[in-house]
């Protein structure tokens, strides 16, 4: 992509910024403050994998293991990150720590859903968490900045619900089992509407238009997907005051002896070598898991609990999506010559509907992506009984007839479920590692199971053979996992104010997902994108007037 | 190991949760290389239960009018790789398998044994059904992942790069059984490049769907 590794750092002895993490905060905050003229050094703890040896569109039999044991996502996630972490007391979840430059958008669904007015407001709106200490209106005007800046196809349908953008690019062509569906949403009173997502449908800001891989999730080559490697970093550079520093692991925020923030500590993993860099700002942008562990590790005579944290609150409050949905196996499509269907996985979007029924006797929804699977694959074929021929047949004609329904779920934001970092257990660079502890609530348990319910009163609408994946108990997060750093009105139970900026550290920026005051249903990085957006208009300002 | 391996199949979402018995075997899989039956030597099984296990595993998914089965696929060959990276206890169940099958056979014929093991699929009880529920799912994912089940079986026409994507046509929803024998007929197949007057054909006749 262009971007050069930095210049020896004695070189440029204190930069106005350094940002931790390049992904979708990381990619915003730092093209924002080049920009604005601040010399910026990224430390990303992974390296670039180029998008043109991506393995997205590697047949199964080209690939050692048919693909079937994470072979294409296995180059970002590098330097043993998957295995050092450890899960204790916890329910069936796992949090999603990539390392590669671009972080979680070099491959990922791109659904980008604006939070609702009523999803500030967990306290006002449902009786439980926290309201945000910024409101919808206020994050608008950066939705809408980001839409533009990252381009997202889709449309205003005017549900309260899903707030829409003025500026989107034409909408995805529905599927055949996408009409089907709405036939039977529409026949419920359930909206359904064309997804929007970070995905061009046309050529827009110098980037081709998707060509309908469905490879998304593998990552995309051309970088019709957004990716903040491909379409954010190389702005930041082209403005001369972008410095990236790759194989460069954050160990230890340092800070002076007033605890402000002077610089990071980092491992180089390649070199093996300890380094320092110093900024007048540091903006946090690792994600949930390891952003809470730099923290957590940032401990100093001034921040003996960890930079930040003397409340206890840095760690706490980790949550995110819980799932479980069906497929279904149209009969109005079954035996119908095969044709390509893959297109941009999910098409079409079925926004939480639980509240047009009335009350609830639990908080919150869930929002059905749909058809985000691959139809390369016959996922039924494992799943109906039988063999021989008889049964090869009916696995070729079921399969036209693929109809994927995947559900998010809100989760509560509490206390009781928080990462830590263990710190007689290290990885492979010395650094301690975290340790999850996730139980689901009374709250999450309850709309879980409506959230079963429902989906099969929808699939009972369908002609098809059903197969539910729902578990016996809630899983999570989908790689949503936010909250370990929250943003919150009450300084005892949040990190940081409404512009991700630390209370007790004044130069100390968070701006991944980790912020996050409460989720709702929705997908988390257009409101990670716009929060940093805003932070980095915040920066600029304090910066103009002598603040930081 | 239990709880990591169910971590893990929640990491990589969809796609593990319709592959979950695979990922019981999971590891990774650096420096591995791109899989090929052309000079593979067995790696887990030998030569004879590999030739029991291919003549199962052609039972299971056999050749017909349509497409090749699993033994023109190799899928046997898929599955030594896939054992010979995998946890010794569930190489441990896949050669006691083989030797239970091999054993019911003994007493009748190999199709009757098969037979045997898969009855109550749904809710295996013995080892017996076990093993046929592991041997199916590796079937499965072998052939299905194969060039033969891909192209020739299913004729999957996707995994390419389009101009548009062409969305639903009428041709694709057959109205009736009379409709689809009609459009079997046709064989007609979604176009690979869609002009803007034919792109507006099609949304049209996708909108007639909309109720």
């Amino acid at each position: 992509m262009g971007v050069v590794e930095g210049d020896t750092l004695s070189q440029t002895p204190t930069y106005d910024a350094c940002i931790i993490g390049s992904g979708a905060a990381g990619g915003v905050v730092a093209k924002e403050l080049c920009e604005g003229g601040a010399k910026v050094i990224m430390l990303e703890a992974g390296r670039e994998v180029p998008p043109g040896k991506f393995l997205s569109h590697k047949w199964p039999y080209e690939l050692p293991y048919r693909g079937l044991r994470g072979e294409k996502q296995a180059p970002f996630y590098q330097g043993g990150v998957s295995t050092s972490i450890r899960y204790e007391d916890c329910d069936s979840v796992s949090v999603d720590r990539i390392r590669v430059l671009g972080g979680r958008t070099v491959h990922w669904n791109a659904v980008v859903l604006r939070y609702a007015q009523r999803d500030f407001k967990g306290w006002s709106a449902d009786g439980i968490e926290e309201d945000w200490p910024l409101t919808y209106d206020e994050l608008e005007p950066y939705y809408e900045r980001i839409e533009q800046m990252i381009g997202v196809c889709g449309q205003d349908d005017g549900l309260e619900i899903v707030p829409a953008g003025k500026h989107y690019l034409p909408p995805l062509p529905w599927r055949c089992s996408e009409h089907i569906l709405h036939r039977a949403t529409n026949g419920m009173g359930i909206p359904l509407i064309s997804v929007r997502k970070a995905v061009l449908t046309t050529v827009y800001d110098s980037r081709p238009p998707c060509h309908y891989c469905g490879h998304c999730m593998s990552g995309c080559d051309v970088g019709a997907l957004f990716n903040s490697a491909v379409a954010m970093l190389p702005k930041a550079q082209r403005t001369g005051n972008f410095t990236l520093r790759q194989n460069a692991l954050a160990r230890e925020i340092l800070v002076d002896r007033e605890g402000l923030a002077r610089g990071v500590s980092f491992v180089d993993t390649q070199a093996k070598r300890e380094q320092e860099v110093k900024a007048r700002v540091v903006v946090v942008c690792c994600a949930t898991v390891e952003s809470a562990r730099l923290l957590l590790n940032s401990r100093s005579p001034r921040h003996p609990n960890g930079l930040a944290n003397s409340n206890g609150v840095v760690g706490r409050y980790l949550h995110g999506h819980l799932g479980g949905g069906v497929d279904i196996f149209l009969k109005e499509l079954e035996g119908a010559p095969p044709f390509n269907q893959d297109g941009a996985t999910d098409h079409v979007y079925i926004p939480r509907y639980n509240h047009l029924a009335g009350e609830k006797d639990y908080a919150g929804g869930w929002g059905l992506q749909v058809n985000f699977s691959s139809y390369m694959f016959p996922n039924h074929a494992s799943r109906i009984g039988g063999y021989g021929v008889a049964y090869k047949e009916r696995v070729r004609k079921m399969q036209p007839g693929y109809l994927m329904l995947g559900a998010f779920g809100k989760t509560e934001a509490r206390p009781e479920n928080y990462v830590t970092v263990e710190p007689h257990q290290v990885d492979e660079n010395g650094i301690s590692i975290p340790v999850v502890h996730f139980r689901f609530s009374e709250n999450d348990f309850a709309l879980w199971r409506d959230k079963n319910r429902s989906l099969m009163e929808i699939c009972s609408n369908l002609k098809g053979e059903v197969f539910p994946d729902f578990g016996e108990a809630p899983g999570g997060f989908a790689s949503h996992e936010v909250g370990t750093i929250r943003m919150g009105k009450n300084p005892r139970t949040s990190v940081l104010n409404g512009f991700c900026q630390a209370r007790e550290v004044k130069n100390l920026f968070v701006t991944d997902g980790s912020c996050f005051t409460s989720s709702s249903e929705k997908n988390p990085t257009l409101t990670i994108m716009a929060l940093s957006l805003r932070a980095a208009d915040y920066i600029k300002e304090q910066r103009r007037r002598g603040e930081l | 190991m239990e709880r990591r391996t169910a971590i893990r199949i929640v990491a990589l979402g969809t796609l593990a949760s319709k592959l979950d018995v695979v990922a019981a075997g999971m590891c990774h899989s650096t420096g591995a290389v791109g899989w090929s039956a052309g000079n593979y030597k067995l790696r887990f099984f030998t030569s004879e239960e590999n030739e029991l296990l291919d003549r199962l595993m052609e039972m299971i998914i056999p050749a017909d009018s349509h497409s090749p089965g699993a033994h023109a696929a190799q899928v046997s060959l898929f599955a030594d790789s896939m054992l010979a990276a995998s946890s010794v206890a569930i190489q441990k169940q896949w050669r006691e398998g083989l030797i239970q099958v091999q054993s019911e056979a003994a007493k009748s014929s190999l199709a009757e044994a098969l037979a045997k093991s898969a009855f109550n699929e749904g809710h295996p009880t013995t080892d017996l059904q076990r093993f046929f529920r592991a041997l199916k799912l590796m079937t499965v994912n072998g052939y299905y992942t194969s060039a033969i089940g891909i192209h020739q079986d299913l004729q999957y026409q996707g995994n390419t790069y389009l101009t548009a994507f062409p969305g639903c046509a009428r041709h694709q929803i057959p109205a009736n059984q009379a409709g689809e024998q009609r459009e079997k007929a046709q064989q007609p197949r979604a176009p690979r490049h869609v002009s803007d007057e034919q792109g507006n054909e099609l949304n049209k006749a996708a909108q007639d769907l909309k109720t």
